[in-house]
């Protein structure tokens, strides 16, 4: 009996330990297998922080395995360190089964395609960074983006960051990209793309297609915030405000768990963007303006509806860029109904599963979303817009359109281009007064001077000995223009002749945060800092003169004088 | 103040003086005309040689008598003048206000007459004193009394100095063979050489060498003296006096002399001959028993067998033409006696103006040479640089030479000036072309200038307008330079002769505007109307002006971005390189020069880019790989290897990012042209299809009105009719315009009035000649009221003249009688008409039903019409000179259409048809201006290329003929007779080719073709 109760016993213990052992077993795989799930669903939310928590628990084995190195290789490339996620995939690639290759091998293959492309891109990137951000660039005149990139991030994270309820722990980073081209490569996600009817295009990808069409130069995603350099383009443009524009989705995508709708997004972005350098204020163009003034007229603004998914789907260009000014001016609106506190509001609300529309609404104090834009359409209404019928800046990257290409009036009008064209080779043979006709006939009486005109119209009055005349033409221009950094730029010049050093100062500031790559603009601040007593700031463009002459870091600089 | 009153006798005695005076002047001067005369008539003798006796004799009888006859007459004047009644009698003539008066007093200045009273004659002597007071001596003897005898002797002494000059002996010899003291030439050689054997009746035979080509020539009767070229045989014949049994002939030059003998014939007659080889004299010898006796030595001159001379013609001295192509001088070669070969030559060293070109030297190339020699030849071009042996790239002068056919002597050549030539290889030609289409934008950018910054209207009306055109002929002066030192440059069928001849066309047609408008003003201001024309011309020259610099700018843009695109590809392949080489090697070095030198080539390349914003890009990229470079070069001498390598890597990436983007803008260009080419062409296919169905529907039109209408001969007759009203009445009102605007006492009121007329008569003209009956009737209609409106205001006008007492204006009560006429003219015009519409509404059903389905079917083409016009529209500016006439013929079209519709629909089927006909023309118009802006694109785009081509770094090799596009209009050449085999089968194929048709184009050609028959 005893024998057979010890046994009994025994067994009964053997059996616990057994099932002990197999329950430990089974949670820890378990666990294991949550901390992957964890990790991707981390991801897919845009919380890197998340992510990286749950990755850090998973054990070597785990690590080891298929999935192990596919969430490895996939948070590496969130991270941004593509060297390692590129040598994360291919092992997995190389170590999946015969069997599972059907399965996973496609997925795999195109994360290595993807992740590789990445890296090739941004393969000898140098960078700028703090403890917490990190800004990569190209070698080369890029260099001259770092320091300023980096007070950039500093500057969101100080002013625009407590908005949003703080900015990620994981450290935030910036990759400005050389070229078009560059740019879609690294943010390309091989996505197949697609004619009318629906067959797939050979020879690009959807994302290349909606970049090229759009005019997409910024982009928050996979944690990191992908910009275009103003090198890209002929004359620069304001990329400082966007990277705060990204830096801003970032931040809502991962307080949000990037439940966040587009419209809002974009609204929140918009409307924020200029904080970073202590304006307040919601900037929307002057041809902004005029859609907004002309929609309100017709009754035709653009529906919360329309704008989803997508703004980039709208029909058209005026389309989206209505839909901009809209989504800007109602956060803008929440604001000064509910306080700054109505964002955050509305963005947990959001996260926490609520309907953006009446989280938004209850933000700023309403109970109903419609009472809210009414408001808003009252608020909208009261506002001054400019009544000039103006045209917005076109996109152009990489050379790939004429010289009028980035005139808003020129670029459409071949007929008006031709004189401009004309009155060009005139001020090239020195014939000023000539050319002035020519611009002049370029001119419609019933537009606005357009911003190339402004500059070329300028140049004659000057060459004319008419400088306030050049002078009061280039304000206008600004006023209605104000991406346009060679008004800003001549404009300076003509401040700098009169003396007015401080507001010559910030004309010149302006042209070089929109095309910090002309070394008159760096050379003409060093002479004025250093007239004001700035010498710090004057340094600051001496040593981007020296950049810009040598294409890059000057012979003994080192990374770390950066 | 009163004139004391004259003494009458006094008065009376003056003119006795000055009678008397006159006379002595004449008598001197026909004393001296008769001395003249004298000397004439001895002169006369002498030279006729009459007997001195006889001399003698007539010279004593018509030197007496005319002495005589001369002396009686002076005499005689010289006692009458000294008669007072006869100056009385004459003053009396002068003034008959003496009324006898003055003869009276001077009957009576010696005594009175009994019982006349003294009182009397005292009041007679007061009033023929107050009236003489008034008379000058000269009116009763003017100057012309002398005057005529004086000339005559001047002029007869003038004639004996001219003559004592001129002939052959002086007066004194012939004075002096009147008084016998001289002898005559003859008479006095025959006293100094006794041995003269006098040779006459001398002929002279020339037999002219074979090669001249000239008849035997014979000379009787003369001097004995010969003239010929060398080679010439002359033969002598000549009598003597006295009989001689043997002579010689003797030729003497300087050689020394030649003996030849003498054939005598019955002892007198001489018979020899010699040949002319150079020149001196002969005579001949007569050897005598006393020695030797002489005849006169006549000369022997050469009649020199000059070298042929050659004229060249060229548009420069300095020629750059391609080394295949025909060089663009036209030549002219004469000679006295013919030329067996011309050639054009190097004018090296083997080329001499004395000795023509050293046949065995290179360089040379025969340009004719005829079968039988020609004394003048003449040619185009007919040769290149490669038929003498030039090389791309070579450059020397050249000559045409030209030899003659001196048999004798040999052949001697004559060259023409020397013209420069460079040869161009096709590099070369590309360059050429480039840097003449630089030179005309910038010329006519200035010219643009000029125009844009003028001030206009011109000021001081039409002189301020002389001189302004003035100033515009001189700024077009630099255009035609350029379009004579491009010689080939600016043909119409290149783009770049499109643009200088429509520059051309409206400047003449604006400087022509101003001289016309000085003629019609005669100085004053420009009329309104006048200054618009002139506001429209001068617009038109600047746009023609834009369009050409566009058009230019443009080319020189595309081929700079080719050239740029070339650079920016050859620059980052040659980084490539640069980057897989170990950089501390020495090639990497080399390659390293090559690619900065390559890198500064792009940045001056970009520079031709422009102002723009792809440029703008461009250029930083540049200047950014420049930098780069230098860095890499500087680490390089640094020794900093590593970082070379990486710079280098970097610098690759860099350009070859820039060599993409700007391939990528490239590509897109090119698909933007291909596209605009294919949308151009399907318009153009869309257009000839439109006009054929419009020309079709024309034709059913025309069917319907022969089966319907009225007789179609009738209706032409009244649309002829029709015509000729309008045109005269258009004319008359026309006519009347003009004198009412040159008249000044017309007022402006009447002026515009009758202007207003005449643009009515203008309106109904075009009306009636475009057969459409409904304008037609309208604008008659409304000349109508407007020519009773201009009645209405000549009326009140000339009423309100009468009033102010004016009087009327000269062609007042015509002009009125123009209007009234016109007003009935016009309702006749608009009766037949309004007839002519009436026969249309009165078609059968039948027709107006077909009518009408015609109508529908032209407002079918209409509406197609229409959606051509908006692609038209949208294409025209598209293309790099526009497409001038597209527009413009299309709405012309859809005009013509709308007319032809809206006739059919009333079954108006002439006017239907008229316009029908009309739309078609002008959709030909529309047509052809589309592919005239396609043939300019495609022209322009080549041209891009080829200027691209230049830095692809081919090396200049010749090209074959005919091998690729020709840029240069081939020179034609007319087959010469030596290139036939025989003359037979020249002169067949020429008659053969006479024979056949030729294009209107090459009629000129073809009747030189013939001339050159004749001539050869």
């Amino acid at each position: 009996m005893k024998s057979s109760y010890f046994s009994k016993s025994l067994c009964v213990a053997a059996l616990f330990c057994a099932g002990v052992s197999t329950f430990a077993v089974l949670r820890t795989a378990v666990a294991q297998e949550s901390d992957v799930v964890a990790a991707q669903r981390c991801l897919d939310r845009a919380d890197l922080s998340c992510a990286q928590r749950a990755f850090s628990r998973l054990d070597k084995s785990t690590l080891n395995s298929l999935e192990g190195r596919a969430i490895a290789s996939r948070l590496a490339f969130y991270e941004g360190e593509y060297a390692r996620a590129v040598s994360e995939i291919r092992a997995a690639v190389e170590e999946t089964p015969e069997g599972d290759r059907l399965s996973r091998d496609k997925s795999y293959q195109q994360m290595l395609a993807h992740y590789e492309t990445a890296l090739a891109v941004t393969t000898d990137y140098e960078s700028t960074e703090d403890p917490k951000h990190a800004v990569r660039f190209a070698p080369g005149a890029d260099m001259i983006l770092g320091e300023e990139g980096l007070e950039v991030l500093v500057a969101c994270e100080r002013e625009i960051a407590p908005l949003l309820g703080g900015s990620p722990d994981h450290k935030i980073v910036v990759e400005l990209f050389p070229t078009a081209d560059a740019f879609i490569d690294a943010s390309d996600d091989r996505s197949p793309a697609f004619d009318d009817q629906g067959r797939v295009i050979e020879g690009t990808t959807r994302w290349r297609r909606a970049v090229q069409t759009t005019g997409v130069i910024g982009l928050s995603k996979w944690t990191r915030l992908l910009v275009t350099s103003p090198r890209a383009k002929p004359r620069g443009y304001d990329w400082k405000d966007t990277l705060a524009h990204e830096y801003i989705h970032l931040v809502v995508a991962a307080r949000s768990a990037d439940r966040v709708p587009v419209w809002l997004q974009e609204g929140l972005a918009k409307a924020l963007e200029s904080r970073w350098k202590g304006d307040s204020s919601v900037k929307i163009s002057p041809h902004q303006e005029t859609l907004l003034r002309e929609a309100l007229a017709a009754d035709d603004l653009v529906t919360l509806e329309e704008m989803h998914p997508s703004m980039a789907l709208l029909p058209t260009a005026e389309r989206a860029a209505l839909a901009f000014a809209q989504v800007a001016l109602m956060v803008e609106y929440a604001i000064s109904e509910g306080g700054e506190g109505a964002i955050l509001k509305t963005i947990d609300a959001v996260r926490d599963g609520a309907d953006a529309k009446l989280a938004l609404a209850e933000g700023a104090g309403f109970s109903e979303f419609s009472a809210f834009y009414e408001g808003w359409l009252t608020y909208v209404r009261a506002l001054e817009l400019t009544s000039g019928n103006l045209s917005a800046l076109p996109t152009v990257l990489d050379a790939s359109g004429d010289d009028f290409a980035e005139d808003p009036l020129l670029a459409e009008r071949k007929d008006l281009a031709d004189f401009a064209r004309l009155g060009d080779l005139l001020m090239d043979a020195d014939r000023p007064l000539a050319a002035l006709v020519e611009y002049t006939k370029a001119t419609p009486p019933e537009e606005p001077i357009s911003p190339l005109l402004a500059v070329r119209l300028a140049r004659c009055h000057l060459a004319l000995d008419a400088p306030a005349e050049a002078t009061r033409i280039l304000e206008e221009s600004v006023r209605l223009y104000p991406e346009f950094a060679l008004t800003h730029k001549l404009l300076g010049d003509l401040l700098s002749r009169d003396g007015a050093n401080i507001r010559a100062i910030a004309a010149y500031r302006k042209a070089h945060d929109l095309n910090p790559y002309d070394a008159e603009i760096q050379s003409a601040l060093v002479g004025l800092y250093e007239a004001a007593g700035k010498q710090k700031l004057a340094d600051r463009h001496a040593r981007y003169g020296l950049i810009l002459a040598a294409a890059g870091r000057p012979l003994g600089a080192s990374a770390a004088q950066n | 103040m009163t004139t004391p009153p004259v003494s009458i006798y006094d008065l009376l005695k003056t003119l006795v003086r000055r009678e008397r005076a006159l006379v002595l002047i004449r008598t001197l001067a026909e004393a001296a005309l008769l001395c003249c005369g004298v000397v004439c008539v001895v002169v006369t003798l002498a030279y006729f040689d009459i007997a001195r006796a006889t001399a003698l004799g007539a010279v004593a009888v018509l030197s007496l008598g005319s002495f005589a006859y001369w002396a009686r007459r002076s005499l005689r004047a010289w006692a009458q003048s000294g008669r007072v009644t006869r100056q009385a009698a004459l003053a009396e003539a002068v003034n008959p206000a003496f009324r006898g008066r003055l003869v009276l007093l001077a009957e009576r200045s010696a005594e009175g007459r009994p019982g006349e009273s003294e009182a009397l004659l005292a009041l007679a002597e007061r009033r023929a004193a107050a009236l003489a007071a008034d008379l000058s001596p000269k009116e009763v003897h003017p100057p012309s009394f002398w005057r005529s005898a004086v000339w005559r002797a001047a002029i007869a002494l003038m004639a004996v100095g001219v003559f004592q000059l001129a002939a052959p002996y002086s007066l004194q010899s012939a004075f002096a063979r009147l008084s016998g003291s001289q002898a005559g030439a003859e008479e006095r050689i025959a006293a100094l050489d006794p041995d003269r054997v006098v040779l006459g009746d001398i002929v002279l035979e020339y037999r002219y060498p074979a090669y001249l080509n000239i008849d035997t020539m014979r000379i009787e009767n003369s001097t004995g003296d010969i003239s010929a070229p060398p080679g010439t045989r002359v033969q002598i014949w000549a009598r003597t006096a006295e009989s001689f049994s043997s002579a010689r002939l003797v030729v003497s030059n300087a050689e020394g002399t030649v003996r030849t003998d003498v054939l005598i014939q019955e002892g007198r007659n001489l018979s020899s001959s010699l040949e002319v080889v150079d020149a001196g004299s002969w005579k001949i010898v007569f050897p005598t028993e006393a020695g030797e006796r002489f005849s006169a030595e006549h000369v022997i001159a050469l009649d020199p067998d000059l070298a042929p001379e050659v004229l060249v013609e060229a548009p420069a001295d300095r020629l750059e033409v391609a080394f295949d192509q025909p060089l663009p001088v036209q030549w002219t070669a004469r000679d006295d006696y013919g030329v067996v070969r011309v050639e054009a030559a190097l004018a090296g060293s083997a080329c001499t103006d004395a000795g023509g070109c050293d046949e065995t030297a290179a360089g040379r190339f025969v340009l004719r040479e005829p079968l039988d020699p020609t004394r003048q030849l003449s040619g185009a071009g007919g040769f290149t640089p490669s038929d003498l042996g030039m090389l791309p790239g070579d450059e020397g002068s050249i000559v045409i030479a030209a030899y003659d056919n001196d048999a004798v002597s040999g052949a001697k050549a004559g060259l023409s000036r020397r013209l420069q030539v460079l040869v161009l290889g096709p590099r070369g030609q590309q360059t050429r072309r480039a840097r003449m289409i630089r030179q005309l934008r910038d010329r006519l950018l200035i010219v643009l200038a000029d125009f844009l910054v003028e001030p206009w209207p011109v000021r001081d009306g039409n002189q301020g307008l002389a001189r302004w055109s003035g100033t515009v002929a001189e700024r077009m002066e630099p255009i035609e330079a350029l379009a004579e030192s491009y010689w080939d440059g600016f043909t119409p069928d290149t783009f770049e002769g499109t643009a200088v001849v429509e520059v051309q066309r409206t400047t003449t047609a604006l400087l022509g505007f101003v001289i016309e408008v000085g003629k019609a003003s005669d100085g004053g201001e420009p009329s309104r109307q006048d200054q618009a024309t002139l506001d429209t011309l001068r617009d038109e020259v600047v746009v023609a002006l834009e369009q050409a610099v566009l058009s230019l700018a443009r080319v020189l843009r595309l081929q700079a971005l080719n050239k740029v695109a070339q650079l920016t590809r050859s620059a980052a392949e040659r980084a490539d390189e640069l980057a897989e080489q170990d950089a501390s090697a020495a090639a990497a070095r080399a390659q390293l020069d090559r690619l900065q030198r390559q890198l500064r080539q792009l940045a001056n390349a970009v520079k031709d880019l422009g102002t723009g914003e792809m440029s703008a890009f461009i250029e930083r990229r540049t200047k950014d790989g420049l930098a780069l470079s230098q860095e890499v070069r500087r680490a390089l001498a640094e020794g900093r290897v590593d970082d070379a390598d990486v710079l280098s890597d970097r610098l690759a990436r860099e350009l070859g990012q820039m060599a993409q983007s700007v391939e990528d803008m490239q590509a897109a260009a090119e698909q933007e042209a291909n596209e605009l080419m294919q949308q151009a062409q399907d318009l153009g296919q869309a257009l000839a299809e439109l006009e054929e169905e419009e020309r079709a529907l024309a034709e059913e039109t025309a069917d319907l009105r022969e089966r319907f209408g009225k007789g179609t001969s009738d209706w032409a007759d009244q649309w002829q009719e029709l015509i000729r009203q309008a045109t005269a009445l258009n004319t008359r009102m026309a006519s009347a315009s003009e004198r009412v605007a040159a008249d000044p006492r017309r007022t402006g009121g009447e002026k515009n009035r009758i202007a207003d007329v005449v643009d009515g008569t203008m309106g109904l003209l075009d009306a009636v000649n475009a057969r459409n009956v409904v304008t037609g009737i309208e604008r008659a209609m409304g000349l109508e009221r407007r020519l009773g409106g201009l009645a209405t205001v000549l009326e009140t006008y000339a009423m309100a003249r009468r009033a102010r007492g004016e009087g009327m204006v000269e062609g007042d009560v015509a002009l009125r009688g123009d209007a009234r006429t016109s007003i009935e003219d016009v309702r006749r015009i608009r009766r037949t008409l309004q007839s002519l519409d009436d026969d249309a509404q009165n078609l059968p059903a039948e027709a107006l039903t077909a009518a009408q389905a015609l109508s529908r079917q032209q407002e079918a083409l209409r509406e197609r019409g229409e959606g051509l016009a908006e692609e038209a529209k949208k294409i025209a500016p598209e293309f790099p000179m526009g497409a001038p006439g597209l527009e413009e013929g299309l709405n012309a079209a859809l005009e013509e259409m709308t007319r032809a519709v809206q006739g059919l629909e009333s079954a108006r089927l002439v006017e239907g048809e008229t316009a029908e006909r009309a739309a078609a023309d002008r959709l030909a118009d529309a047509r052809r201006a589309i592919e005239r802006a396609m043939r300019d694109a495609q022209q322009m785009a080549q041209m891009s290329q080829e200027g691209a081509g230049q830095e692809q770094g081919s090396e200049e090799q010749p090209r074959g003929k005919r091998e690729g596009p020709e840029m240069h209009a081939e020179m034609m050449e007319i087959p010469a007779p030596e290139e036939f085999q025989t003359p037979e089968a020249y002169r067949k194929a020429l008659l053969e080719g006479m024979e056949g048709a030729v294009p209107k184009e090459f009629e000129a050609l073809k009747r030189r073709y013939y001339e050159e028959l004749v001539l050869q």
